[in-house]
């Protein structure tokens, strides 16, 4: 496989004309990207006039300054070996755009399985999928234009206009995979774009596990926009998470859309413990009854780190249950902001629905922002939320001092334990790392 | 291990609730501390183990001679005490198997090697012993647990740590007549080797089954009488009012 791009440089707003121009991609991906850069000219930079954007400021942004490029067809395609990660249904590693290791369980690959990076899968130079590629082909092309369609804000239409590289995992019908697929982000470079696009299509009754990892080199400055979207047909099941650690010097904006058709089932979490700047927001629409979504959200900012979430659960069917719950842990000077809201339309009778937040302040200056809110369209449902913000509580540090605990270890414990109920529920692979996150975060504040 | 506490004196904001208490306790005995309530019973174990809330105006606690007032709580932990909580807090996101191998961990340290299989075997038997489902070992320390499962897990907890001197500190209250027999039949257990405690209570019926070496009568923030088991009975007979008619003293006027 040749090099098809020489990887050219575009300016990340006036060049993005250019930068569609210069890909070499079917008609079909580059209507989808002309119809967001259509949209995307008329619209200005999300301001703090507007609700989402009140917290988060972004006008100190020149988007300009930062440059991207395309991925690069890369020899080093499945150069991964699949047997080295017997746990690994498949792995993809980028570094920058640029795919540097691919892997899929040639058992999957037999059976239709589609997962390759973005590039691949658009200009369809890959191996013969048994017929599926056209299937997988339109669904994508369906979820990105549902998603310029929705995109009510400028960095959402500019990630579709500009995407840089991403990855389609396509499972068909009952096949339920046990090993997870893993996506890594190395990200590096100075004023760097890089704006990577998932696909997750799950046909009827299969089930998946996905993990996400974005992280990057110390140095560096690193603006993320990526998005997410993922289709869960009838009865079938996604639970995907992604862990954010770019540096601190980084900015990250990102968007996830599930929809979920009858019976389906999400489990969404995310960890955000980079950047200097994180707006997140994760939307699940609850398409076909007796659907059911579990969002979860760990957050843990420290020094002057901003950090924005918001979740959105729209119940557009019957009989379907939501849970959201994130909890931050709010050290130094840094904000953590989480909003979400729980939205039910006429259709969502017998709705399940409730959010949950809770913040820890661990020193005064520390600052949260709990926003949740309900927008209820129909009678008979059950919705909630319940917010907390508050200290480490002190008679807990006290009584595990009076078992021996010193007051440093106790609250490392303490804290570890306030996020344990989600930690406990994502991926094994995942656990042991973020709670390592977690302690390398931790210091001591001395309550007692 | 000899406890002697001499003259203490507390206070919680600016409310003085310990006015002058002398107690000395060995290890190999138990003892009771009654008084009505209010008499400043919860108050002595909250100080002896150091809680932030309250301020030592006054006195002394000797534990083999060395005063521990100064030590931080964990400090009075790591000497072999240990408190029976009478509110046990909740400790979300740490089951009690992890909570109670890192304790045994911190209490044995350098004594003797904590080996995984030993230390299952023992807190399996102990919750054998205890009447406490084995499936509490994966729950979180006392979320959700009833005012009985939450005493047990501090008898339990006792069990694990084998202190030399407890206070148990109103753990008969709430509890029914069963459960008290298992915190009690726990605390004999203990009694088999050197150990000693002071169990505070309201009530008489937790000294049916731990027969207590002495009984103290605390009121308004001192020990007003001691004795022997004839006390209980008496207190029985004729409630707290006996001790308030004849112990009590006129509160101080304060301009």
């Amino acid at each position: 496989m040749k090099n098809n791009t020489v990887g050219e440089v575009f300016t990340g707003v006036d060049g993005l004309g250019d930068y569609i121009g210069s890909l070499p991609e079917p008609d079909w991906m580059r209507e989808t990207r002309l119809a967001a850069l259509e949209r995307f000219s008329t619209m200005d930079w999300p301001d703090t006039a507007v609700e989402e954007w009140r917290r988060s400021d972004i006008s100190s942004y020149d988007f300009n300054a930062y440059n991207m490029r395309g991925a690069q067809q890369s020899a080093a395609a499945d150069s991964a070996d699949p047997q080295a990660e017997p746990d690994v249904a498949g792995r993809i590693s980028f570094e920058g755009p640029d795919a540097v290791a691919t892997s899929l369980d040639p058992d999957l690959a037999s059976q239709g399985v589609i997962f390759e990076p973005l590039s691949e899968f658009v200009l369809q130079n890959s191996a013969n999928h048994g017929g599926n590629m056209s299937k997988a082909t339109r669904a994508v092309r369906d979820l990105i234009m549902d998603s310029v369609h929705k995109a009510d804000n400028k960095l959402k239409l500019w990630h579709y206009a500009g995407w840089t590289h991403g990855v389609v995992l396509y499972v068909p019908r009952f096949m339920e995979i046990k090993n997870c697929f893993v996506l890594d982000f190395q990200e590096s470079g100075d004023s760097v774009i890089s704006a990577p696009q998932v696909f997750v299509v799950l046909e009827e009754g299969a089930r998946v596990e996905v993990i996400q990892r974005v992280h990057g080199a110390d140095e560096g400055v690193v603006l993320l926009n990526e998005s997410v979207d993922i289709h869960i047909g009838d009865g079938a099941a996604c639970k995907y998470v992604a862990l954010h650690n770019l540096n601190i010097d980084s900015s990250s904006f990102g968007t996830t859309l599930a929809r979920i058709s009858r019976d389906g089932h999400l489990h969404h979490g995310i960890a955000a413990f980079g950047s200097m700047f994180t707006k997140f927001r994760v939307d699940a629409e609850l398409n076909g009854p007796g659907s059911d979504v579990l969002l979860d959200g760990i957050y843990y900012p420290a020094e002057d780190q901003h950090v924005d979430l918001r979740t959105v659960q729209t119940h557009f069917a019957p009989k379907c249950a939501s849970h959201a719950l994130y909890r931050g842990a709010i050290r130094d000077e840094a904000h953590g902001v989480y909003q979400g809201l729980i939205y039910v339309g006429d259709e969502g009778s017998e709705t399940d629905a409730y959010l949950t937040n809770n913040n820890l302040l661990l020193n005064d200056g520390a600052q949260a922002d709990s926003i949740p809110c309900l927008q209820i369209h129909t009678n008979d449902v059950k919705c909630s939320h319940g917010s907390t913000t508050g200290k480490l509580n002190r008679n807990e540090v006290f009584y595990l001092a009076s078992r021996g605990f010193s007051p440093e270890e106790a609250e490392e414990i303490l804290l570890q334990g306030f996020f344990e109920p989600i930690v406990a529920r994502l991926p094994g692979a995942l656990q042991e790392e973020i709670r390592d996150l977690i302690a390398a975060r931790f210091v001591p504040v001395d309550i007692l | 291990m000899e406890i002697k506490i001499e003259g203490l004196e507390a206070k919680i904001g600016d409310t003085p609730i310990l006015r002058g208490v002398d107690l000395t306790m060995n290890s190999g005995e138990v003892h009771a501390l009654m008084g009505p309530n209010g008499s400043g019973k919860s108050t002595l174990s909250n100080v002896v183990f150091g809680h932030p809330s309250y301020e030592v105006t006054g006195g002394r606690v000797l534990v083999d001679g060395e005063d521990i007032l100064e030590m931080e709580p964990h400090e009075r932990a790591r000497l072999g005490l240990f408190l029976a909580f009478q509110y046990p807090v909740e400790i979300s996101g740490v089951t009690v198997g992890r909570f109670l191998r890192r304790a045994v961990e911190i209490r044995f340290e350098g004594q003797k090697e904590v080996r995984t299989k030993g230390f299952l075997k023992d807190l399996r038997e102990a919750m054998d012993f205890m009447e406490i489902d084995q499936q509490f070992i994966n729950r979180y320390l006392n979320e959700g647990f009833s005012g009985g499962e939450k005493k047990r897990m501090e008898i339990l907890q006792m069990l694990m740590l084998q202190p030399q001197f407890s206070i148990l500190d109103e753990t008969d209250s709430g509890l029914d007549i069963d459960a008290l027999a298992v915190v009690a039949r726990g605390v004999n257990k203990m009694r088999e080797h050197d150990f000693g405690a002071l169990i505070i209570t309201h009530y008489q019926r937790i000294l049916d089954h731990i027969k207590p070496d002495f009984v103290h009568i605390m009121y308004q923030g001192r020990i007003v009488t001691s004795g022997g088991g004839e006390i209980v009975t008496e207190l029985e007979k004729r409630g707290y009012d006996w001790v308030r008619a004849q112990y009590g003293q006129e509160e101080e006027v304060h301009e």
